[in-house]
This record gives C-alpha cells, structure tokens and sequence, in this order.
C-alpha cells in the first residue's frame, strides 16, 4: 500500500510541484498517474524512493513512513520498489543481461543464481535473445522492456513506471502496457505515470489526474482528463 | 565485493599500473633503508666489540713488563679488557687471514711479528686516554685505535636513518596522494553508475567498499612485490657483499627478519592504501 498524506513539495526556486495531495493505492492495484508534462508524476516517483523529502506531509509505503525513514534505510526501501525510470538509467557500457542482473548483484546473489532468474525475466519481457547485447543496439520499446526486466528482477512488490510508453511508437507502446497488465495480473501493485491517453482511455482503470501539483480526478474506471 | 574491486582494476589497467608502481617504488625504498639501517648498525656494534686499542710490544719486553702493564692499565679503571697476543697468536691470525695465499705464509714467521695487547675501553670516550698512557710506557712499537672508525660508523649510521627517513616519509606521502587521486578518479569516471546504482537500492557499503579494497589492494600488493624486488637484490649482491665484509657476520640476512620486514610493509601498505582510499571516498562519495 502506498499512501501519500497531505503532501506538499516546494523547490528551492519557488515552484510548487505537488500541492497537498493525498491518495491511497492498495496492493495489486494497476493505477495510471496522468497529467501534463510538469505536472508532479515524476516527483510522486521519487518522493516514494526517497530522492528527496516532501515539503510537508507523509508518505507511507505499507505502514513505514518514507520521510521519516533513516538514512540508512533507503536503500532496503528502494529495492522494494521496482523503478523503471522515465529517462532509463541504463549503463550503455554494459550489455542488456548485465543491467538487468545489477539489483542482483546489490543484493549479493550469486552467479548461478542471477544467471537463471535474468534468464527468466528475459524471457517474460521477450528479450530472451538479446541478452548479450548492449543497450544502443536496441529498439526503444526493447529499452524500455529492459528497463523494466531490471525494475522487476528483485522481485519488489510495486513497479513504478515513469513515462514507459514515453518515446514509443503505439504499437510498441501497447506492448508494453500490456506486459504491466501482464504483470499486475501476477499480483503486483502497479503504478504507470503517463500522458498517453490512447492507453489510459482503453485500459479503463484506476485514473489519478493531476494538474499543477494538484490531484484534479480520481476515479476507478477513470479516463484521462485533458486540460 | 572483491569479484567487483577486481572488475574495477582490470577496467582500468593503466591506473593500477601507476598506483602499483608508487607503491612498488615506496617499499622498495623503504626496505633499502631498512636494510641499510640494519646493516650498519650491525657494522657498528662489530665495531664496538672489537678491541678498540691495539699496543705492538717491542720485542725486548717481557712479561713481567707486560703484566705490569695491564695492571696499570686495570687500575686506571678505563680498561674493560685486556688480551695479549703472543707472536705465535699473531702468526696463527696472520695464516688465517692469508691462509689463500701460501706465497705470503712462506714469507712470514712469528719472528718478525709483533706481540700485541688488545685493550677495549670501559667508554670510548676514555679511549684517547688508554692510548696516551700506552704511548707514555717504555716498549711500545706502536699503539691503533678504532675511534676514528666508530665514530665515523655512527655519524653514517644516523646520516643513513635521517635520510632515509626523510625519503621514506616523502614517498609515503607521494603514494598516499597518488593513490587517492586514482581513486578519486575511479569514483569520478564512475559518478552515473554510482548513482544509478544508488536509486535500485545499493548501500552505501555496496558502493564504497570496493573502492577501499582497491586501495587495500594496490598498498598490499605494492609493498609484497617491492620486498621481493628487494631480497632478490640483496641475495644477488651477498657473494659481492660477503667477500667485501670479511670477517664481519653480517650476511646472510635472518630469513626471519626479512619475514618480519614483509609483514610490517604489508601491515604499512595496507594502511597507506586504506587511509588514501579512504579519504577518496570520504571526499567524493558524499550521499
């Protein structure tokens, strides 16, 4: 469960990116996050992981509070969480297997081990013959499949995506959303910020909207709110 | 850990190279000192033992004379022993020093050697004084002592220990630094990765301990390759050394001492490596 509180977010330069905003997504859920570029997706995202604190108001992920959380503990609170980051963060200098082994290797499994598991996730993505190669070799929505093989390797209990379908072509873009469906079929909570509406209109979901750091709509079979 | 401090070394060779070649050249300075240090002071505490005055006897005195003597010199209270060499004792050294060349032991007979009494000094500050009361008696040919030698052995051996401490700290520091400006680098180059590694959930141990390990390793590695460098040396030059020294015991070095010298250079290496590495990562690694 993720619950957001009252959360205000204000940066040094004035801007306000979140606005008192308060929602709660249960486990297993598959939520789109939609709005306009600038509209606070990307900073709901990582104030979840922790890349900085909210102004005011708490953030729960299950019953911890994030901003709250001990330095130290971060990181066991960002591997829970499965990241698949709007502008990748790939290591172009290392092969497609070797990005998606990486949350391995953090958590210190051993070869074999990551050898099978990268196996199978490269196989639940589709990417299971381009393991060996390296992510500029690639088409954008195998990018983004191996952006998000590495957000679930872990195995964490929510997947967020950040602007997955961002770059894509509509019919890689419906690939990919159906592989989240896919995967949240499989019970985990998943939450998809995005502006494409194409997607977030047919899939017929959970629709929270937001304008200016501000929670505009949200509803259970919502559809995307253009302003 | 070290699977990852290993994929760091082997991506950047060139960089291990230049920390590895620091390291090697610090310990192998050090060890040289070490050695050297070692070396005259042992030189020194020879030279120390040995009889410090030798008085070549005329032929004429006899040993009454020459037991009146000692007891002279006894009751000054600056003599801590006192050994006569008999003519026939002087020919027996004279053999065994040329016992190689049997020309020289033809030529010579207890004869024309002089008797000797071989007196060491309580101090030898009181050593001028043993010799002029030996000079002052009647029947002495000639009188030697070894001042000169010690006191130009100690001036050495303080030179050597000054500089070589000097040199030592020198490059002490020079490796320190360089092997936190590798490190630094590393960390730079690595700044992306770093921080991707950090948003999928690394620890901070996870990232910064491979670092000090590569510090660790070049300081442990360096200073194992520079002891090694230094025995081979030191066993290539003994025969040269051995027949140089005489009879001075000074080689073969303990192999137990050169064991002790590698653990302390391992022990320093790895301190230099951690502190240096350390402080890399302190400076750049900051959350």
């Amino acid at each position: 469960m993720i619950e957001f509180k009252n959360v205000v977010k204000q940066f040094k330069d004035g801007t306000v990116a979140l606005d008192k905003l308060n929602f709660v997504i249960e486990s297993g859920e598959f939520v789109f996050i939609v709005g306009p570029s600038g509209s606070g997706k990307t900073t709901i995202f990582r104030l979840l992981i922790r890349e900085f604190l909210p102004t005011s108001g708490s953030i729960f992920l299950e019953k911890e509070e994030v901003n709250t959380l001990h330095r130290k503990k971060i990181p066991a609170l960002r591997r829970r969480i499965g990241s698949a980051f709007q502008d990748y963060k790939l290591l172009w200098d290392r092969t497609v297997f070797e990005n998606i082994s990486l949350p391995l290797e953090i958590l210190g499994r051993s070869s074999r081990e990551t050898e099978n598991e990268v196996l199978e996730i490269l196989e639940l993505v589709g990417l299971k013959e381009k393991g060996d190669l390296f992510p500029l070799q690639l088409s954008g929505g195998e990018v983004q499949r191996t952006v998000i093989a590495r957000a679930l390797i872990a195995k964490p209990s929510i997947l967020f995506a950040d602007e997955p379908t961002g770059n894509l072509d509509p019919a890689t873009a419906w690939q990919i959303v159906k592989l989240l469906k896919q995967i949240n079929e499989k019970g985990k909570t998943v939450v998809m910020a995005t502006h494409n509406f194409d997607i977030v209109d047919s899939l017929k979901g959970r629709v929270i909207s937001l304008e200016k750091g501000k929670i505009i709509s949200d509803e259970k079979k919502g559809k995307y709110k253009d302003v | 850990m070290f699977k990852i401090t290993w994929k760091h070394i082997r991506r950047s060779p060139y960089q291990a190279l230049a920390a590895l070649v620091i390291m090697v050249l610090t310990f192998f300075v050090i060890s040289v000192f070490v050695l050297l240090s070692f070396g005259s002071e042992k030189l020194l505490n020879y030279f120390e033992t040995r009889p410090q005055i030798t008085a070549f006897l005329e032929d004429e005195v006899t040993k009454e004379e020459v037991e009146m003597l000692k007891t002279q010199l006894i009751n000054t209270g600056k003599a801590a022993d006192i050994k006569y060499v008999s003519k026939e004792e002087a020919l027996a050294i004279y053999r065994e020093q040329n016992k190689d060349d049997p020309l020289l032991l033809e030529l010579v007979t207890a004869d024309i050697l002089p008797a000797s009494l071989e007196v060491s000094a309580v101090d030898s500050a009181s050593l001028p004084q043993l010799a002029e009361i030996l000079k002052g008696v009647g029947g002495i040919e000639e009188v030697l002592f070894h001042e000169d030698v010690v006191a130009t052995l100690i001036i050495w051996t303080q030179t050597i220990r000054k500089v070589g401490l000097v040199l030592v700290c020198s490059f002490v520091l020079i490796s320190l630094l360089v092997i936190m400006i590798i490190v630094s680098m590393k960390i730079s180059i690595k700044k992306k990765e770093i921080g991707i590694l950090r948003l999928l959930g690394a620890s901070t141990g996870y990232i910064r301990n491979p670092f000090l390990l590569e510090g660790i390793f070049y300081g442990a590695f360096g200073a194992l390759l520079a002891w090694g460098l230094a025995y081979l040396c030191l066993l290539y030059a003994t025969p040269f050394l051995t027949s140089f020294l005489g009879e001075i015991s000074l080689l073969p070095i303990d192999p137990l001492f050169m064991l002790a010298l590698l653990g302390s250079e391992v022990l320093l290496g790895v301190l230099i490596g951690s502190i240096a590495s350390f402080l890399a990562v302190r400076r750049y690694l900051r959350q």
